[in-house]
């Protein structure tokens, strides 16, 4: 199948270095400590963050900081076809420790000692990329709640069809079966904390993609900056600062 | 506390910490002068907002809001063999979930309490409501799911998500659930040469003629009596329509009366709770939910033109 | 008056009841209801100290375990469990025994129509046998509508299935007060006739459920009388 066609456009219309369209909004659930619909494209997720809070198993405590836990789950809906998946199948599991593991790194646990942090993100509508969707929906929580992190947590994926490196694969292009590199990167430190890819790829042309990965990346930085500066801006309106 | 609506920041350190500390003495100050923490009066319903079509993913979907509460129903139909008893019916699931991004209280893992108790009402309202509707006055409703009799007939999965519990969680989910099935779009299909159900894309319909559409005209479901419910916290003798979570968890007594369109009771529904309910209070109750019901009813109204203006 | 029941009952008149109390000798108190072919166990353990998450700790706070005659528990006995549970939290003294929980297990032993009243009748039951404080008890009944407007008391499963629609009402008993008669009235009604809980299935009209309250009312009073002979 052609998934670049000879003009240079992919199936969606996009160019092969394009994002979809990013769309984010802060404060999204009323009764959580922080929360954040995240879009890219049809792809739409909300995190919601509960915590610091009391650490609820108390076996799980540790003395010198905070449990992070997360939480993935899939609407019936999202997909195309309905899901008649039970609800802690496989796949939701592993993409919960990827999310856990990925935002732990960048939370400053040893400032909140005996406590716990809930990570929960919910995906309304599939469309490819939701473990980056859903990454960046938890940053933007995260920072909504106004829990210590070293820096914004952001992640893009890409994919390599057609020989040619493509930007954050939609669907189609995702399950077409060729690689699809995931990174998560700390923008200001400039450092991965995520890289994802189960594929066959020359070491050189894996470069290429992971370099456009990450230039999606800071892409996304830069969105979610401006998302979180204008929700401030409103924040201090709101108190008439 | 004398000051409990006070406007600097020192005393409103003080209300918040009155707030939590006796949160019933709170409620029943702001109840003797007839008003409520968050504005309303006793009688009023919080701001209710549908919008329609908001999964892209699904054959209908709508998303409600009534204040903070916030419910997301979505649509999606299968092609299923009707059961032998009722060949020419399709049939209806519904589900409701409490994800836990929702509440503070639910927690991973394990499903909320309300969530299967709230997923049963719901069933028993809106199936018994269509039940009976097809009984009575010989409107077809699960006949109006069916294709091609005892071969084929549509499977509507109706899922609920509660994105934010913020009490009233009956109300919102049967709104929503009301507006989703407004909003279904039943797409077009065709039997092919093996005789299984194909769907018609939109842009070739016209090119072959063998492949005649099953369901032409039959797009939309037709719901003449639509339910609406109203919930109302009962303490003392004051009467609370649509409480908030908080005002749900200080005063435990909870009605939630179910009026459909043509003022036919669908369902009362009290479970226990430390004030008796006397007949007066049920008229009450009864009155609140059919004002409610002329409200839902134009903010659906709305939103339903609003969508086919788009 | 004509009879239009299957069983030959007349409308007003409710299937055999019987109530036996002590039944089981480990738990802390038993006791089993029937009323014709349905028929209900229930067993009370505790009050145990400490209480669940999300309770509070201030008050006693019940568990009702809902076993089903076969099968798994599905959403309609959570249902049953939930309604169950407040029904019963609302007529405990809960300030009694604070921070402690109470088991209730309910046993169904055969479904014949009227499920939720009969079990609610006999947690009642059980719970007096068990002592624990209670400020009066609940007597439950169902109303049913059939298609010709009737009220019919106490409907079995195949009279429940073909009815227009049908009412499980739950009311305090009448309370032998030495109070003056009239003070204990809201509203210009007497206390027993306040609903502790309510639900119904299938429409109706407004007017047809005030008919069914009426009619429960009446035969909720007989039926607190034969629960107040049979619990002595």
């Amino acid at each position: 199948m052609e998934y670049v066609n000879p003009e240079g456009l992919r199936l969606d219309g996009r160019r092969p270095l394009e994002m979809r369209q990013l769309r984010a909004e802060i404060g999204v659930v009323a009764r959580a400590d922080g929360s954040a619909v995240f879009e890219m494209g049809n792809t739409k997720v909300i995190a919601a963050i509960y915590g610091p809070r009391e650490v609820q198993n108390k076996s799980q405590q540790i003395n010198d900081q905070a449990v992070v836990r997360c939480e993935y789950s899939m609407a019936n809906f999202s997909t195309g076809d309905r899901m008649r998946k039970p609800k802690h199948d496989r796949r939701s599991t592993e993409i919960s420790l990827v999310i856990r593991q990925t935002m732990e790194a960048c939370i400053l646990t040893h400032l909140m000692p005996r406590s716990q942090i809930d990570i929960f993100v919910q995906v309304l509508q599939a469309d490819g990329g939701t473990r980056s969707a859903c990454i960046n929906a938890a940053t933007l929580a995260l920072a909504d709640a106004g829990i210590p992190m070293r820096d914004l947590v952001t992640s893009c994926a890409a994919g390599y069809l057609n020989t040619t490196p493509l930007l954050d694969l939609n669907y189609v292009e995702d399950s077409a079966g060729g690689p699809d590199v995931t990174v998560g990167i700390l923008p200001k430190l400039d450092k991965v904390t995520l890289l994802q890819m189960d594929a066959k790829l020359p070491l050189d042309t894996f470069e290429t993609v992971m370099q456009l990965a990450i230039e999606g990346c800071k892409a996304v930085a830069n969105y979610i900056r401006e998302i979180l500066l204008e929700n401030t801006k409103q924040l201090e309106f709101r108190r008439g600062v | 506390m004398a000051a409990a609506s006070g406007s600097d920041l020192s005393s409103e350190m003080e209300v918040d910490a009155f707030r939590r500390l006796f949160p019933l003495h709170f409620h029943e100050r702001h109840l003797l002068k007839s008003i409520r923490p968050d504005g309303r009066t006793l009688g009023k319903a919080r701001d209710t907002i549908i919008s329609l079509g908001a999964v892209t993913s699904a054959n209908g979907s709508a998303l409600t809001k009534i204040g903070c509460t916030t419910m997301l129903a979505a649509i999606k139909l299968e092609v299923m063999t009707p059961t032998v008893e009722s060949p020419d019916e399709g049939c209806i699931a519904i589900d409701f979930h409490m994800p836990p991004i929702c509440s503070p209280i639910v927690r991973p893992g394990r499903p909320a309490d309300a969530a299967p108790v709230v997923a049963k009402q719901l069933s028993d309202t809106i199936l018994r409501q269509l039940r009976y509707l097809w009984k009575n006055s010989g409107m077809i409703d699960l006949k109006e799911l069916s294709l091609v009799s005892g071969k084929a007939a549509w499977m509507a999965y109706l899922d609920i998500y509660c994105l934010d519990a913020d009490g009233s969680l009956f109300d919102a989910a049967l709104l929503s659930a009301v507006a989703a099935f407004s909003h279904l779009q039943i797409p077009v299909v065709s039997l092919n040469d093996e005789g299984r159900i194909v769907l018609v894309s939109e842009d070739n319909g016209g090119g072959k003629l063998e492949k005649e559409p099953v369901n032409k005209e039959k797009r939309k479901l037709n719901l003449a009596t639509i339910p609406f419910s109203l919930t109302c916290v009962l303490h003392k003798n004051y009467i609370l329509a649509d409480p908030t979570a908080e005002e749900e968890s200080i005063m435990e007594t909870l009605v939630t009366v179910v009026l459909d369109s043509s003022s036919q009771l669908v369902s009362l529904y009290k479970p226990g709770g430390p004030v008796l309910a006397h007949t007066s209070a049920i008229q009450d109750c009864v009155a609140l939910t059919r004002q409610r019901l002329k409200e839902l009813q134009k903010i659906l109204n709305e939103a339903i033109s609003d969508m086919e203006v788009d | 008056m004509e009879i239009d029941r299957g069983d030959g009952r007349k409308p007003n008149q409710l299937r055999p009841v019987a109530c036996s109390r002590g039944i089981l000798n480990r738990a802390h108190g038993s006791a089993s209801w029937s009323q014709g072919e349905t028929k209900v166990l229930a067993a009370v353990y505790g009050p145990k100290a400490g209480t669940k998450k999300n309770e509070n700790p201030e008050k006693a706070c019940f568990e009702v375990i809902w076993k089903p005659k076969t099968g798994q528990i599905g959403k309609p006995e959570k249902e049953c469990e939930m309604i169950l549970k407040r029904t019963l939290q609302s007529i405990c003294l809960l300030n009694v025994h604070p921070n402690t929980t109470t088991s209730i297990i309910i046993q169904v032993v055969n479904d014949d129509g009227g499920l939720l009243p009969c079990a609610i009748n006999v947690a009642c039951a059980a719970l007096v046998d068990a002592g624990i404080p209670l400020k009066h008890l609940a007597v439950a009944i169902c109303c049913s509508l059939a298609k010709n407007g009737r009220v019919l008391l106490d409907p079995n499963k195949s009279e429940e299935q073909n009815m227009k629609g049908f009412v499980y009402l739950a009311f305090p008993n009448s309370i032998q007060s030495v109070l003056p008669e009239g003070s204990l009235q809201v509203g210009g009604e007497p206390v027993e006739h306040g609903i502790i809980t309510s639900v119904t299935h299938g429409a109706m009209s407004v007017d047809d459920y005030l008919l069914c309250l009426q009619r429960g009312r009446a035969a909720c009073e007989k039926l607190s009388v034969f629960i107040r002979s049979s619990l002595k």
